[in-house]
């Protein structure tokens, strides 16, 4: 700091201070001096307020208000205190230079650079996957011949043909067929068939038992008779022909 | 039919001794060897 020649104005400033307090000191002696009556307000009751929340208190701002419009005309305020001009203060000339220290310029902080991470070299695939196509093999099938036998009636060379006979039966006739008189009769109990050829007559029994046959000589010893009374005639194969 | 009917017979014999014999009416008649006889499923024409 630089030393400054008491201005005149500050002189009268600290003397008006210094009076202020001198008429506020015998004030308060004054009034502690002063004997104390009871013609002052007296306390009757007391009662106490329910706390209630505090409006916002407004906090005055410095900042000057942009809508007021600066108006040229002359306020008439009434000056608080005196003002005194600059023009009137009186300077003189010092050899004294005013220095104000200024702190050195800060060293702007510069970006250090950092170590980046290089990239690692990333391993090269040393085998190479080839995509190969996969043909799904089915089972053929394989058949195979195999014979069967079939079971077929094979037309059987006969040296002798059936003659007469249709469906022909099995077998080989052991002759072809001879043809002559015959004769046929039912009865009761059988058939009785006579054949010229074979000179015999053939007894087909049918009696309730297992059908049986039987030659028989000659014509005229038939064992079958029949009954004249009986029209027409009832004949019968007599059961004692039976071997 | 009780009366004698005369007809044309036909006799055939086979290799085992069986008489195939037709009737009046066209039936067969199969007399085994055995003495057995039926009436064979075919006809005689």
């Amino acid at each position: 700091m630089s030393e400054h020649i008491p201005r005149r104005g500050a002189v009268k400033r600290m003397v008006r201070r210094g009076l202020a307090l001198l008429v506020m000191g015998l004030l308060a002696a004054g009034c502690a001096a002063a004997p104390q009556t009871d013609t002052g307000p007296r306390l009757l009751a007391e009662s106490t307020l329910a706390p209630t929340t505090p409006p916002p208190t407004v906090t005055p701002s410095l900042t000057p208000d942009p809508l007021a419009v600066p108006t040229d005309a002359p306020t008439a305020t009434a000056p608080s205190s005196e003002v005194v001009s600059p023009l009137q203060a009186v300077t003189a000339p010092a050899d004294v230079i005013i220095v104000t220290p200024t702190l050195p310029p800060s060293k702007t902080p510069t970006r250090t650079p950092t170590n980046t991470v290089e990239p690692t070299q990333s391993p090269t695939p040393t085998q190479t996957v080839t995509a190969t196509a996969t043909v799904f093999l089915f089972p053929t099938v394989v058949s195979t011949p195999v014979p069967a036998q079939v079971i077929m009636p094979l037309p059987q060379l006969c040296p002798n043909a059936w003659a007469y006979i249709q469906p022909p039966p099995a077998g080989c006739p052991l002759a072809p067929a001879t043809v002559g008189q015959g004769v046929y009769q039912t009865f009761e109990r059988g058939h009785m068939i006579w054949v010229q050829q074979h000179d015999a007559i053939y007894v087909l029994y049918n009696d309730g038992q297992t059908p049986f046959w039987t030659p028989r000589g000659n014509r005229g010893a038939g064992s079958a008779s029949c009954g004249a009374s009986a029209t027409p005639p009832r004949c019968v194969i007599a059961s004692g022909g039976r071997r | 039919m009780t009366l004698e009917q005369p007809y044309s017979v036909r006799v055939q014999t086979r290799d085992d001794g069986t008489l195939f014999v037709n009737d009046s009416l066209g039936r067969v008649f199969m007399l085994t060897p055995a003495g057995q006889w039926n009436l064979y499923a075919g006809y005689s024409f």
